[in-house]
């Protein structure tokens, strides 16, 4: 029984290896742990954010995890919903399905990403007469935020009581004013969804 | 463009509880509930000619004494009703004419705005603060110059090109204008003015320099909402000569936006190897 269990374990090993040396992992992560909350972790398959600004006509970057995957694509990558990487946001969630060529560079077969008008969960809706109720209570003892997803100019003009603007497009610029607890309610409001 | 941002912040950031405004602010404000505007636009709007009505709704004696410039005196007092049917006399025929209230009691505001937009005045605003974060911002205030006359005449947004201008300039092709549209992949790759460069806004902060500085530049997005943004992005940046498609694409007439216009012009994107092109 013990014998068996430790042949067992070995060919688990044997098997991860050769799976490693043919993806040319490194040991490198091919999942983010909030993809995995929902994605399985597949192989030859990684499933990260693009690095800001490594988006280009002919590779771009992911991040999985800790790790970071310069992958080159070409004509023949399958690119769903989009002609170059280079149109897509920074720290846009992707999946790419990729094979390591041999010199080792990692090659795109396949790019998919979530487009925003695929995110219509009725869950993740709110309407315009329950932000009325809440903007009756005080956000910090509710906890809560509204943020306005659309420009400066957008929301200088004007805007719902109390929100905080929050332009989509510079994210990374605006990202200090989310809020510390991940549990915070983030109500978003843009033009319209039209 | 609340759905991107509620997408990063759940699956990216790992926020547990993110929800949106589908119906957004347009509709917000449809459904008779307070809306704002901040000093910053006020003082824009004076400094470069924005068409509004500005009312200040204080006692006479304040208003004359310290006013923002422009404004027109309704005390709301403690007959709102009747101080309202006043102004709604002297507004013009155009009910969606932007209106803006201040006072020094934010009350006041708040009821003058849901009176008139139940009188059907749809672009009705709230100074933020009222006249006292204007004051304390250092902006101008004016010594008994109130209008006794309400001079509205619509007036078009800094660089706004309206849609019959928009559609002649397709039919003409200058070569001289670039026509970028901003939307993202998924909306342009459906339909587009063919021959028009994509850059999506959400990729402009590293890309606005690819665009050329000696050609006319007019952005085009689906509402005009992204086309401003990026349209004031590129005059903050020295551009000289930018215009901004200020209308819906529903109202474009037939046969401006084509269907595969973006696969048909752009096919050479992606040559192949490591040698593929700059998009542009």
């Amino acid at each position: 029984m013990k014998r068996k269990r430790l042949f067992t374990s070995l060919l688990t090993a044997v098997m991860l290896i050769a799976a490693g040396t043919a993806s040319a992992d490194n040991g490198k992560e091919r999942i983010s742990a909030i993809c995995a909350e929902c994605h399985k972790n597949e192989s030859q398959t990684i499933r990260g954010t693009l690095v800001p600004g490594s988006q280009k006509n002919d590779s771009f970057q992911v991040q999985a995890g800790k790790d970071i995957w310069s992958v080159r694509y070409d004509k023949n990558s399958k690119l769903n919903k989009v002609a170059t990487v280079k149109d897509l946001p920074d720290e846009k969630a992707v999946k790419v399905r990729f094979r390591t060529e041999d010199n080792g560079q990692v090659y795109a077969e396949e790019l998919s990403y979530k487009s925003n008008y695929g995110f219509k969960n009725p869950d993740d809706v709110i309407s315009v007469s329950e932000v009325v109720e809440l903007l009756k209570k005080d956000p910090k003892v509710a906890n809560y935020v509204i943020f306005d997803s659309r420009g400066y100019d957008n929301f200088i003009e004007g805007h719902l009581p109390g929100a905080v603007l929050m332009p989509h497009y510079q994210f990374q610029a605006f990202k200090d004013r989310m809020p510390a607890d991940k549990n915070t309610l983030i109500v978003a409001y843009c033009r319209g969804a039209s | 463009m609340s759905p991107h941002f509620a997408r990063l912040a759940k699956e990216v950031y790992g926020y547990k509880n993110v929800k949106y405004m589908v119906s957004g602010h347009m509709i917000w404000q449809a459904d008779i509930n307070p809306y704002y505007t901040e000093p910053e636009f006020l003082k824009m709007a004076l400094d470069e000619g924005i068409s509004h009505i500005l009312v200040d709704l204080r006692s006479p004696e304040k208003a004359r004494q310290a006013h923002i410039r422009g404004a027109v005196n309704y005390p709301l007092g403690k007959d709102p009703l009747t101080a309202m049917k006043e102004l709604n006399k002297a507004l013009p025929s155009d009910k969606k004419a932007r209106i803006i209230y201040y006072s020094d009691n934010p009350e006041e505001a708040l009821q003058a705005h849901k009176i008139m937009r139940i009188n059907g005045w749809e672009d009705g605003y709230i100074l933020n603060g009222g006249i006292d974060t204007w004051k304390a911002k250092g902006y101008p205030l004016e010594n008994n110059k109130l209008q006794t006359k309400i001079a509205y005449k619509k007036t078009p947004l800094p660089g706004a090109m309206y849609i019959d201008e928009y559609e002649k300039l397709i039919a003409n092709k200058p070569e001289n204008t670039i026509i970028v549209d901003v939307r993202s992949p998924v909306e342009y790759m459906k339909s587009m003015v063919p021959g028009a460069l994509t850059i999506p806004i959400e990729t402009m902060n590293r890309r606005w320099i690819e665009l050329p500085r000696d050609k006319k530049i007019v952005l085009q997005c689906e509402a005009g909402n992204r086309a401003l943004m990026v349209y004031r992005q590129l005059m903050d940046n020295g551009f000289k000569d930018v215009r901004w498609v200020d209308g819906h694409i529903k109202d474009f007439s037939k046969g401006v936006l084509q269907e595969g216009a973006y696969q048909k012009g752009r096919q050479s994107v992606l040559t192949g190897g490591n040698k593929g092109k700059e998009g542009v």
